[in-house]
Formats: structure tokens, C-alpha cells, sequence
């Protein structure tokens, strides 16, 4: 089988400096995997380069087999790569049916069979779903906080996306928002591979199968996340406070 | 041999009063974020009153002086009113409509104070002289305005380097906010860079009117030669335009002499090349967004 | 509507002030296009404006001035040109934008003084002849039949915008306006939207022009100057961008205003200068939406007045 995402050897040096010293993993198509790493270890850069806003100095990016290292872009959407930002990064002055339209519609969707069946009536549905179908008509700046950041993760899922990547999207998310991200993204299909880099770690581990820990531009443990979990290098690296299975996990961004 | 000699001599003349007339459309666009599509008009209207002044008082010093300031003033008015509202500072259109007022407002104001007679500031008998140079004799005028443009950009660079006020201004233009900690007032800054550009620019209208002329309808042409060089230098960056107005002045004026029948078009080319290889000028400070 | 039905029933002087409104309504909705759709402010839409006016003009003048024909001609032409500018122009964006687009421009324009044989230089082309509307019978010779002539383009690309702007491609470009890295991560090419909206207004533009060349007969470098194209950008301030009707409403205002100055004194144009900078001063985001923003005061302060609870905007009562 495929796998969804292959790192191979990935550097990226600014000046002198290597934010990213030589990453490689692999994730198998259908996984939810969780990126972890203190701040600074280089997670969202690596979001970067999978999606296609950075460059790598060195180093691959393969997704579903194909080389999309040098891809613009614009068009990794068509290899089924699809991102959530840090920051709320939607349409602001469009509708939320504006916004969901725009990722329906995009050319990336076309060529994707299973795109066109998704019709806009499913889309309404899943407005609904997600409680926001009385705001539809609302341009995006209007809405609350926490509903924004739902737009923000439906508009990725819109493109049909085989890969999913979640920066950080529990951010500024209540304790109950949290939860109803959590459901909604246990809900969907194991068609769509999951990345995601998370502080939340309550969260994170509720969703993630398998565990990539990152520190100062390295992986120094990659496995399942009970495994990882118990790895004494990685809990020295957390101070032993948040992995542990007693204390409570904290939210520090 | 001599003729390319010639040529790059009042090229690099040309370059200097372009590098004065472009030098602070360069840094408002880049550092400012402000359009000011009136910059041309500020050289017609500097060259004006030293008309008006060497016309009166007879003297090219006074001239000199009193221009500069006047435009200077000016520039600094504008500054204020540019900023007056608040929301101009991203409001592009904004800039272009309150700035095409004061370009319309004072291209009448000349027609009304001077006639729009089209005036040529002669060069100080001073400096009306040839230089014999071999075979040829090269206007000392053009040898005076590559010296002129190298004095301001020396001192422009002393006063940035080795002052206290230098180093504000820099650290404004790096960071306004961080500026603002360390107790620099960054609206002071912008407004000293602004008047500044302006100053220049008035400057320019007194020692390039011999070359270029003052007439109406020539700010605009100013102004497009400004943004030329703004394009290929890049904005933000004095040494940018600098580089870019030599460049600019040389390769039109190599143009002009060599190929007439091309005439604008190996500016606009110029640009075109630019614009394909590098959008933000050679040493631009303007990030251009392109993932 | 009600253009269709003032024409007979102005005088002359009026109808040619009335068309020339209307000319640059279909002018402003090329530039709005741009700016208020895709977000790039251009300075230098006479480019178009005036490359299609030169190009339809010539032809008429030289090989026959049959409407379609010349329309055709001069459409490709700009369209051409836009689309190569455009290829290189909207790998910038804001300030820089606006410079490159006003720097073409004046370069155009030098070119056109420049090309005496094909332009007539400074002095301009005149005398072009009238339309010729081909197959069809009608006759333009009156500034009445021409007025209806220019009505019913106008209509055309009011129309054929409208449609635009609610179609996906519409949809796409304001996408682009709002959000462009987002766009790209959801997988459009942004670039390639820019360069079509380009050529899309390119082409309004152009036919505006075309109308001009024809309306005027007559045609100079004047046309391709920083101060066309500024007008231009002012209907689409003044109006309001991002509007279908904004620009018309602008250009119709601007004409007006400009009409009136003018025959009031002869320092129009300082005055004239001096209404844009109080303007912006008074209404920075344009006069459109300041006035819809003063209707939505006006209604708060009745509904207090009469004893109710004014409702939001989003009727929401927030």
C-alpha cells in the first residue's frame, strides 16, 4: 500500500541556521498521526513544507507516491494534500456558504471523482450538522471565534483531501469546542489521512494512533503513541509533566 | 569611442537627477507604504519658486535654499494630511485620490502663479563651462550633477550611519513598533523621510531643469521616470535607487543616442526584464508575496 | 431604464454629456473589475482604454469602419496586450501594482507622441468616421442613434459583468481579493485567475475606448495620461468598489460634478483637486458605502426616536 506521506531526508536551513536538520518518516494512507515537539522544534514549519508554503533546502516530499517537492502550492490540492492554519486564514468578507463554495468548487475537485458527487445540498447538510447552518448567509468576520475555527477545518475537508493537515486546530477552542472538534474529526473516514500538530494534548491523544516527536529540527522518536508516551528521552523532554498518564495534560501555546 | 563616452557621461548625469527625484518616491513607497503620485509636482513646483527666486533675488544660492525648504515644508504638509485618516495607511485608492487632488491643486496653482509658460533655469555662468577631456569637451554642468548626486548620497549615508537622528531613522524603518519602545516618535521619522524625499525632489527641479525643463505637464513625466527606477532599483532602499537611476540614466541615454528610433521603449523593456526576473527591483525592500 | 428613455428627450448638448457618462461607466466597470474583484488597484487603465480607441480609429481611418469589424480588431489588440502586461504586472501586488500599471501607461503614451505616421503624434487622429453597423440597417449618424448605440453596449457589459460576478469564476476572484494564500491551498492557481481577470478588463476597458473614438472622432495622446486613468479609478472610489452598480453611479456622479465645475470657473481643476483630497479626508473607503453607512445611522436614530430597539444589520439584534 502507498503510503500517504513519505519525509525523506528534509532539511531547512535559514542563513545558518538548520530549522529542519534532516527529517525522514513515513505515514501509512488512513492514519491519524500526531506531530509533537516543544516550540521551536520546527512543527509548523514542517506544515509548511508539506503543504507547499516553504521549500525545503534538501530533501523530499512524497505524497501518495508522487514527488510533490518542487509543486507549487496551489497545486498540492491535486496530489489530495490539504491544510488548517495556526491563525484563522478564511474569506472574511464572504458568507460561510461563500467560504464552503470556494473549496467546493476548486479546480483541485474537479479532477477528484469523488468531488463532483459532493454536491452543494451534502454541504448544507453538513452545515447543519455542525450547528452553523442558521449562519450560512453571515460573512465569516461576524462569527464568533470558536465557529470561525470550525470554517477553518471545513473548508480544508471541502477539497476532499486524502491528507489532512491540522495545525493547531483546537486553538482558542473552549473545553466544549474542543470536544465537538474531537468528535467531528473522529467521524471522519479513514480515507483521509490525518497529521496533525497539536499543544492540546487531551485532545491529541484521544485522535492520534501514532506519535512523530520533533525537537530542534529532529525526530527523536517515531511510534505508536503509547510507545512514544512512555519513551524516557521524550518525557525529560516534556519535564515529565504533560506525558505522564496522572497529571493533567496541559494547553501551553 | 568618444561618442560612448559622451553619452555615458550625460547618462550618468541624467542618473543623477533621477537618483535625486526618485530617492524619496522610493523610500515613502517602501518604508511609508504611501503612494504619492503628486512627488512629480513637487520637483515643478521646487523648480518654479527657484525660478521665481533667482528671477527676483538674482542670487543661485538663495535659489537653492529657498527651494529645497519650500518643498520641504510642503512635503511635510502632505505627510500630515496623508495621515490625517487614519485608515490611508492600507487604503491604496485612498492615496491616489487624495494625492491626484494635490497634483491637480497645484499643477492649477502654477498655471495661475507662473502662466504655465514653460521656463529653463539657465546654469550658473559658474558652471557653464567644458571640460576638455581628449577630443571632447564634456559640459562641466553634467560633471557637477554626478558630483552633486555623490555628495547627497554620502551624506545621506554619514547622516544615517553616524548620527543619533541617523540611527532613529533606521531603526524606524526596520521596525517602527520596536522604534516606538525605545522612545522614538515613528510619526516624526516617517514625516522627517517624507519631507526629506521632497526636499529632493525640489532640489532636483532646481538643478535639473537645465536638463529636463520646467513645463506642465512635466511632473508627470517625472513621476513615471521615478517609478522606472523605483522598479529597478527597488523600493524601500536609498542604495536601490541609486543603482537603479544610473542604470536607468545610462541605458536611456545610450538608447536616446544610439537607437532614437526606440525611443521610451528601452525603458519599458527595461522594466518588462525587471518585472520577469526580479519583481522587487534589484535591491528592494518590499517582500513580494509569492508562495 | 432610464437612459433608454431620457435620450429623445434632451437636447444635444445634453445627450453628448449623458454618453460620455455612460462611455465611462463601461470604462469604470473594466477598472472595477480589477480593483474591486480581484483587489489590484491600476493606475493605468487608459492603457486599454486608449490602445483600443488608437487601434479602432486607425483601422476605420485606413481599411474600413465598419463598427463590428473595428471592434473586433481593437479588442484583440488590447486583449493581446493584457494579456502579456498583464502575465508579468500581476506578479505584484498594492503600491508596487499601482506604479507598474501607471508607468506602462505613460510609456504607452510617450510611444503614441512618439509613432507620428501611425498616430499623428501630438496632434492626435481626428476625423474618424462614423460607425458603420454592418449587416445591420441602422444608421448612427445623429447623436441620438449613436446614444442608443451606446446605451445598448453598455447593457451588454453591464450585464454580461453581473453574470460574471455571480458565476464561480466571480466567486474565485474575490477569493483571490480576500484570501490569496488560502486560495492557493485550496488548490486554485492564482495567477492564472489575476492574468484572466486582467484580460477580462482589459477588455471592458477597451470597448470603452472603442465607444470613445467613435464618439469623439477623434483621438490624442491626451487619452493615455495618468489623469484618465485616475478618473477612472476615482468612479470606482466614489462609487464604492466591489459593486456591480457602484462605478456607474460613480461615473455618472463624476461627469456631473465635473460638468458643473467646469462651467463655473475656469480653476476647475483646482477645485476639482481640492473636492478629491476633502473626499478622502471626509470618506476614505468611498462615498458609496459612507452613504450607506449613513442611511443605516439615519434608521438607528429613528427606530430610537419612535420607541422600538434598533436591529442590527444582520437582523440578529446583537
Amino acid at each position: 500500500m502507498t503510503p500517504a506521506l513519505v519525509i525523506d531526508g528534509v532539511e531547512k536551513r535559514f542563513g545558518g541556521f538548520a530549522a529542519l536538520a534532516g527529517v525522514s518518516f513515513q505515514v501509512p494512507a488512513g492514519q491519524r498521526r500526531i506531530i509533537l515537539g516543544p516550540n521551536g522544534a520546527g512543527k509548523t514549519l514542517l506544515m509548511d513544507i508539506i503543504g507547499g508554503q516553504i521549500r525545503p533546502s534538501r530533501g523530499r516530499v512524497i505524497a501518495f507516491g508522487q514527488d510533490v517537492t518542487r509543486w507549487p502550492a496551489w497545486r498540492r490540492a491535486s496530489a489530495g494534500i490539504a491544510r488548517t492554519f495556526q491563525l484563522n486564514n478564511l474569506f472574511p468578507s464572504l458568507t460561510v456558504r461563500e467560504n464552503l463554495a470556494l473549496a467546493l468548487r476548486s479546480p483541485a475537485n474537479r479532477d477528484n471523482a469523488r468531488g463532483r458527487e459532493y454536491s452543494e445540498k451534502r454541504m448544507d447538510d453538513l452545515l447543519v450538522l455542525s450547528g452553523l447552518g442558521a449562519q450560512a448567509d453571515v460573512p465569516i468576520r461576524d462569527l464568533a471565534y470558536g465557529d470561525q475555527r470550525k470554517i477553518e477545518v471545513l473548508l480544508a475537508l471541502h477539497t476532499r483531501p486524502r491528507l489532512l493537515l491540522l495545525d493547531e486546530p483546537t486553538t482558542g477552542l473552549s473545553p466544549a469546542e474542543c470536544q465537538g472538534l474531537l468528535d467531528f474529526l473522529r467521524q471522519v473516514d479513514r480515507t483521509v489521512t490525518m497529521l496533525m500538530v497539536e499543544h492540546n494534548l487531551d485532545v491529541a491523544f484521544r485522535l492520534a494512533e501514532w506519535a512523530t516527536v520533533l525537537a530542534a529540527g529532529r525526530v527523536i522518536a517515531d511510534g505508536p503513541l503509547e510507545v512514544v508516551r512512555a519513551n524516557d528521552e521524550v518525557r525529560r523532554l516534556y519535564l515529565g509533566r504533560m506525558l505522564g498518564n496522572e497529571g493533567r495534560s496541559s494547553t501551553h501555546t | 569611442m568618444e561618442q560612448w563616452l559622451l553619452a555615458t557621461v550625460n547618462g550618468l548625469a541624467y542618473g543623477a537627477l533621477l537618483f535625486m527625484l526618485a530617492a524619496g518616491l522610493s523610500l515613502s513607497l517602501g518604508v511609508l507604504r504611501i503612494a504619492n503620485l503628486a512627488h512629480g509636482t513637487l520637483y515643478l513646483f521646487g523648480g518654479y519658486i527657484a525660478w521665481e527666486m533667482l528671477r527676483s533675488a538674482g542670487s543661485y544660492p538663495a535659489a537653492l535654499v529657498v527651494s529645497v525648504i519650500a518643498v520641504g515644508v510642503l512635503g511635510a504638509s502632505l505627510y500630515r494630511l496623508l495621515i490625517a485618516q487614519q485608515g490611508l495607511v492600507h487604503n491604496e485608492l485612498g492615496q491616489v485620490l487624495l494625492t491626484v487632488g494635490v497634483l491637480l491643486f497645484l499643477d492649477d496653482l502654477i498655471m495661475v502663479i507662473w502662466g504655465g509658460v514653460p521656463q529653463r533655469i539657465a546654469e550658473p555662468s559658474l558652471l557653464a563651462r567644458s571640460v576638455p577631456f581628449g577630443d571632447l569637451s564634456i559640459p562641466f554642468y553634467r560633471l557637477f550633477l554626478i558630483g552633486v548626486a555623490l555628495a547627497v548620497g554620502v551624506s545621506l549615508w554619514l547622516f544615517l550611519e553616524r548620527t543619533r537622528w541617523g540611527s532613529r531613522v533606521r531603526a524606524t524603518v526596520d521596525d517602527s513598533e520596536l522604534a516606538a519602545c525605545s522612545g522614538v516618535n515613528p510619526r516624526t521619522v516617517h514625516m522627517l523621510i517624507f519631507a526629506g524625499g521632497a526636499g529632493l525632489a525640489g532640489l532636483g527641479g532646481l538643478l535639473g531643469s537645465p536638463v529636463v525643463g520646467l513645463y506642465p505637464g512635466a511632473d508627470l513625466e517625472v513621476l513615471i521616470l521615478a517609478l522606472v527606477v523605483v522598479v529597478v532599483g527597488g523600493m524601500g532602499s536609498l542604495l536601490g535607487s541609486a543603482v537603479g537611476a544610473f542604470l536607468v540614466g545610462v541605458l536611456d541615454t545610450w538608447g536616446k543616442t544610439f537607437f532614437p528610433e526606440f525611443g521610451p521603449y528601452s525603458l519599458f523593456g527595461l522594466m518588462m526584464v525587471m518585472l520577469l526576473l526580479r519583481p522587487t527591483g534589484l535591491l528592494g525592500r518590499e517582500v513580494v508575496v509569492r508562495r | 431604464m432610464a437612459l433608454v428613455v431620457v435620450g429623445p428627450l434632451v437636447d444635444n448638448y445634453t445627450l453628448r454629456l449623458v454618453t460620455d457618462a455612460v462611455i465611462f461607466a463601461l470604462f469604470g466597470i473594466g477598472v472595477n473589475l480589477l480593483l474591486g474583484y480581484v483587489g489590484l488597484p491600476s493606475l493605468g487603465h487608459a492603457a486599454f482604454y486608449g490602445l483600443a480607441a488608437y487601434a479602432a480609429s486607425v483601422w476605420s481611418k485606413e481599411v474600413v469602419a465598419n463598427f463590428w469589424v473595428a471592434t473586433a480588431v481593437a479588442l484583440s489588440i488590447t486583449g493581446g496586450f493584457g494579456a502579456i502586461y498583464g502575465a508579468l504586472a500581476v506578479r505584484t501586488r498594492g503600491v508596487y501594482f499601482l506604479m507598474v500599471t501607471l508607468a506602462v501607461a505613460e510609456l504607452l503614451r510617450a510611444g503614441a507622441i512618439k509613432l507620428k505616421d501611425v498616430t499623428g503624434g501630438s496632434d492626435g487622429l481626428a476625423a474618424v468616421p462614423r460607425p458603420d453597423l454592418g449587416p445591420l440597417p441602422w444608421k448612427v449618424t445623429d447623436p441620438l442613434a449613436f446614444y442608443y448605440l451606446t446605451v445598448a453596449v453598455f447593457l451588454m457589459g453591464l450585464v454580461s459583468f453581473w453574470l460574471m460576478s455571480r458565476s464561480s469564476f466571480g466567486l474565485a476572484l474575490k477569493g483571490v481579493r480576500e484570501n490569496e494564500e488560502r486560495m492557493l491551498s485550496l488548490g486554485y492557481d492564482a495567477w492564472r485567475l489575476k492574468v484572466a481577470a486582467f484580460v477580462l478588463s482589459a477588455l471592458y476597458t477597451g470597448l470603452a475606448g472603442v465607444l470613445h473614438a467613435y464618439h469623439l472622432r477623434f483621438v490624442s495622446p491626451e487619452i493615455l495620461s495618468l489623469l484618465t486613468s485616475a478618473r477612472a479609478l476615482l468612479t470606482a472610489i466614489l462609487g464604492g468598489a466591489g459593486t456591480v452598480l457602484g462605478p456607474v453611479f460613480g461615473a455618472f456622479l463624476l461627469t456631473f460634478v465635473e460638468h458643473l465645475v467646469e462651467s463655473v470657473t475656469e480653476r476647475w481643476m483646482m477645485v476639482l483637486g481640492l473636492l478629491y483630497v476633502l473626499t478622502v479626508l471626509v470618506a476614505p473607503t468611498g462615498l458609496g458605502p459612507a452613504a450607506v453607512r449613513g442611511v443605516q445611522r439615519a434608521r438607528v436614530a429613528l427606530t430610537r426616536r419612535m420607541g422600538g430597539e434598533p436591529v442590527s444589520a444582520t437582523g440578529r439584534g446583537r
